[in-house]
């Protein structure tokens, strides 16, 4: 998947756990979990939400790696 | 004048094209492989149902096993009850146990934790619904002595109660549970709009999950009224079934396109993304 992400260590830094980040960003651990895994691509809404909560910019936690077969 | 680099990807369209056509008609003939294929299976059938017709065959169910399931189907429902209620019960005591060791991070726990709910979920659905089959069934076999079968009736009639009663309860346990680890879901299974609530409860994902397996529901709905039409379509001429099942299928397979293609509408017209 091209969405990389730093969630798991900007969680970390503010010292939650998954279910309390899903709770700031009104989502479930769930995908929390699916989200720091790489398994689930957030909508922008929810992206920018998780930045918010984390005091970063959306950058800051989601990176775009576009595939060399994919160009 | 054209440079090289503008033209490069022009050329490599016009392959795509080219390729998309070509991939078009190979499954256009695939597809009429599948018809023809589909319309000599049906034709072998019918022409065996026509001769099998003309032996004087005709399906009855031996003396015996009638008595069997005379005796049998009305207290399927009190033993299918108990055995599920039992289950349910082990299934929920495994979930506390996971549930009292799990730190908030362990995910493999959480994921277990989810298992055992899902579990508990879909033995509720398919129970509830053998529970319907298993009264028709016993209804059925009691109906020629219904009049010196007073326990019988008694027993299918109780044993719908016991499984519905079983059904609900561990379908409120169950979604209690998850409300435990998940305190934004919302909804109560007494509820009549409880799947609104729910849904309404859920975040992004949980309702594309949703979304998902109701695609791929409707799907299976559909291929399945397809093979029950035909089935349904054989017992009219070989068993003398009548009319009325093809009637069923048909309005379970029109409910289930007309409602997936006005929901499709809806979505379209009206619904933020």
């Amino acid at each position: 998947m091209p969405l990389s992400n730093h969630l798991k260590e900007q969680r970390a830094k503010l010292g939650v756990n998954q279910s309390e980040m899903g709770r700031l960003t009104g989502v479930s651990r769930q995908t929390i979990s699916q989200i720091e895994r790489g398994d689930y691509s957030p909508s922008v809404t929810l992206a920018l939400k998780l930045a918010k909560v984390c005091g970063v910019t959306v950058e800051d936690i989601f990176s775009y790696e576009e595939d060399e077969h994919e160009r | 004048m054209r440079d090289k680099k503008d033209e490069a990807p022009a050329g490599r369209g016009a392959q795509d094209a080219s390729a998309g056509k070509r991939g078009e008609r190979r499954t256009f003939i695939k597809f009429l492989i599948l018809v023809l294929l589909s319309a000599a299976g049906g034709a072998l059938v019918g022409i065996a149902g026509v001769k099998l017709i003309k032996t004087g065959f005709t399906p009855v169910i031996p003396a015996q096993a009638a008595g069997v399931l005379r005796m049998a189907a009305p207290w399927a429902n009190l033993v299918l009850g108990a055995g599920m209620l039992a289950g349910i019960l082990l299934r929920i005591r495994t979930y506390r146990k996971i549930r009292a060791a799990w730190d908030g991070e362990d995910e493999d726990a959480a994921e277990r934790m989810d298992e055992v709910l899902t579990d508990v979920l879909i033995a509720t659905a398919v129970g509830q619904i053998l529970g319907y089959f298993f009264f028709g069934l016993g209804m059925y076999a009691l109906l020629p002595v219904m009049d010196r079968s007073g326990e019988g009736a008694l027993a299918a009639i109780l044993g719908i109660i016991f499984l519905t009663a079983v059904c609900i309860a561990s379908q409120k346990r169950a979604v209690d549970l998850v409300k435990e680890v998940n305190p934004e879901k919302r909804g109560n299974v007494y509820d009549m709009r409880f799947h609104k609530v729910w849904i309404e409860s859920c975040d992004e994902l949980e309702r594309l999950r949703i979304y998902q397996a109701s695609y791929r529901a409707y799907k299976a709905t559909q291929a399945a009224c397809l093979i029950l039409w035909i089935l349904c379509f054989t017992g009219m001429l070989l068993f003398d079934a009548g009319l009325f099942p093809i009637v069923v299928v048909t309005a379970v397979w029109m409910t289930s396109c007309i409602g997936y293609l006005t929901g499709c509408r809806k979505k379209n017209d009206k619904s933020r993304w």
